[in-house]
């Protein structure tokens, strides 16, 4: 699975190139992010606008990456497309994740309430 | 009525085959875009379901899904020949037992896991599940006007 990073307003932006993420990558999906929020990474802006499909395994690799980042950090969602937003609505996550249109947005919103982050070290 | 039938084999990797055949046939019946998406993800979790549990996660086995079309509604019929679904599970996805509005104080006390028969019990219409002859049949059905 791959993953490209870029920095918007110094908030981390990680765009996922795979359009379905179920059962059977949902491990390699999970180490891969697990991979930023262990190397100290505390706002995270996953960007989702190449995803077509998310189903409860891709979900529960999301939900660990958010408790991964503990109470400091924030990971956000962006660019979910519609069958991946009714996803999150159905299942109650749409209240728990932060969801915006689009990276800059994302990156203003983290940027604002809780200051950019300094470190520059990739995973 | 119109039918058509698909089969697998029990490989996690195959599942999407299936799956986007459904979204297709979701939104050929007329299902609204994201209706499509919750019955092709509901599919997809009950297909999963089985795999993981049903047969223990062996990739040699058959799964069998019936689709039938009438002017009322779609109809799923799963079928695999693995373990039955323990009866918590079917009262948990049949009748919704256990699934509650969650209200988490914090990050660290949701769960990863255990969202399958939820989806597919909050985005179906009916749903039933049945284990006879060595074999389990799931049906679920959904509107099409939905």
């Amino acid at each position: 699975m791959q993953f490209e990073e870029s920095r918007i307003l110094d908030v981390l932006v990680v765009r996922v190139h795979e359009s379905r993420i179920v059962a059977d990558v949902a491990a390699e999906f999970k180490t891969g992010l697990t991979a930023y929020v262990t190397s100290g990474k505390k706002r995270v802006i996953l960007d989702l606008s190449q995803v077509t499909f998310i189903d409860s395994s891709g979900l529960g690799a999301l939900i660990g990456s958010l408790k991964a980042m503990g109470a400091e950090g924030e990971l956000a969602l962006c660019g979910a497309q519609g069958g991946v937003i009714s996803m999150l609505k159905l299942t109650r996550m749409d209240k728990v994740f932060r969801i915006f249109a689009t990276p800059e947005e994302a990156a203003s919103a983290l940027s604002l309430r809780n200051g950019a982050d300094s470190e520059t070290s990739q995973p | 009525m119109k039918h058509l039938n698909l089969e697998i084999a029990s490989d996690l990797g195959d599942i999407s085959l299936m799956a986007v055949a459904v979204h297709a046939l979701s939104t050929y019946a007329g299902l609204s875009p994201d209706v499509a998406s919750l019955v092709e993800l509901s599919i997809v979790e009950a297909v999963t379901n089985a795999i993981k549990h049903a047969y223990r996660g062996r990739p040699d086995q058959k799964l069998l899904l019936a689709i039938s079309l009438d002017e009322e509604q779609l109809q799923f019929d799963l079928y695999d020949f693995g373990d039955p679904m323990p009866a918590i599970q079917v009262d948990r996805l049949v009748r919704g037992h256990g699934i509650v509005e969650a209200n988490y104080p914090d990050h660290t006390s949701i769960p990863e896991t255990g969202r399958g028969l939820e989806i597919i019990h909050r985005a179906m219409d009916t749903i039933s599940y049945v284990r006879e002859a060595g074999q389990n049949h799931l049906m679920l059905t959904i509107r099409r006007g939905s």
